[in-house]
């Protein structure tokens, strides 16, 4: 199973925000986190991401450094900001809601008989 | 440089080349391919083969530059409105550049002894010589580099084009004064009037002449960009 395009378009940003949520990374380690989580099933066109992080550090809610990690190679790392942290727990919330309505109606039913 | 190194340059001027991505774009995926290519290369493939993976990982051109063009929609009439200066100071500076070459040799050509027409006949020469000359030098310079080191500089252009113009004002400036003054006082009225009408002659015929060579130019330009976009 895959997921469809227009969720995983839709899941960009809580994704995103949420990974950057455990600590600064860069782009393709998102890309690998998220294919870790969802065991490959979630496709990203990689370079996908890289307008969306950008997107989001031009709303101000991600700042980008440059840094060269423990292999010696600069990359461009992004961090949460104050602004993404709240983002982020309005995204959850939502996402919450739908997950909590769906659930209700696929739970399976008690059945008296 | 091995061959997957040049497939990589390939790919990387394919991106720079597009007027949506900035150099810290191209930067950023360049790493992440190599990043994947590395990933890859633990699993067995080729290098060939890494970087077939690896970039259509990313994805095509067209789809990336979509992409981009939703974050940075003024990103393109930026960049067109700044070749266009680029072009413009590019221009003046090759004509105030020729403009010295000319007024420089006619100055000598008199100094040894030639007069009209053979003296206007000479600095016409030299004149369209040396605007071919820079351009072709111009030409050969863009055409040597690729893209992605020229516009990777872009940055740099406010810098370069403030040079430029602080060049065209020295160059015309100077030309005035060391030749065309000298020029003036040196030779008998006789001779500059008639120097001065046959160099007006020339002028004129190179103002009609202009129009149509950048209009050439301008084809032989916008063949070459297709043949470019033909070959991505």
């Amino acid at each position: 199973m895959s997921v469809a395009k227009d969720l995983v378009a839709a899941s960009a940003t809580p994704l995103i925000l949420s990974i950057l949520a455990e600590g600064d990374s860069y782009g393709y380690a998102i890309i690998k986190r998220v294919r870790e989580l969802s065991g490959g099933q979630m496709k990203w066109t990689d370079g996908m991401l890289y307008p969306v992080l950008h997107r989001l550090e031009k709303q101000g809610l991600v700042e980008s450094y440059r840094d060269a990690g423990e292999t010696g190679r600069e990359r461009k790392y992004y961090r949460l900001k104050r602004k993404g942290t709240k983002a982020l727990a309005e995204h959850r919330s939502q996402w919450t809601l739908v997950h909590n309505t769906l659930q209700q109606l696929w739970e399976t039913k008690p059945c008296l008989t | 440089m091995s061959d997957v190194e040049k497939r990589i340059e390939q790919w990387r001027d394919g991106l720079a080349g597009s007027e949506l991505l900035g150099g810290s774009d191209v930067d950023e995926l360049e790493s992440h391919l190599r990043e994947e290519m590395e990933h890859l290369k633990t699993t067995g493939l080729s290098d060939e083969e890494t970087f077939l993976v690896a970039r259509h990982r990313l994805g095509d051109i067209a789809t990336l530059e979509q992409e981009f063009a939703k974050v940075n929609p003024h990103r393109r009439f930026a960049r067109r409105l700044s070749w266009m200066a680029i072009g413009v100071l590019g221009y003046f500076l090759a004509l105030h550049l020729s403009l010295w070459a000319t007024n420089a040799s006619t100055m000598l050509g008199y100094v040894a002894g030639l007069r009209t027409p053979h003296l206007t006949f000479l600095a016409c020469v030299i004149q369209v010589t040396a605007f071919a000359a820079i351009g072709a030098l111009a030409w050969w310079y863009l055409g040597s580099r690729s893209t992605f080191r020229t516009t990777r500089r872009m940055p740099a252009a406010a810098h370069v084009s403030l040079f430029a113009a602080c060049a065209i004002v020295a160059l015309w400036l100077g030309d005035n004064f060391l030749f065309r003054f000298l020029l003036i006082k040196t030779m008998p009225l006789q001779e500059y009037s008639q120097f001065a009408m046959a160099s007006d002659w020339a002028s004129a015929g190179w103002g009609i002449l202009m129009p149509f060579l950048i209009a050439g130019l301008i084809a032989v330009l916008a063949l070459y960009d297709r043949r470019r976009a033909e070959a991505r």
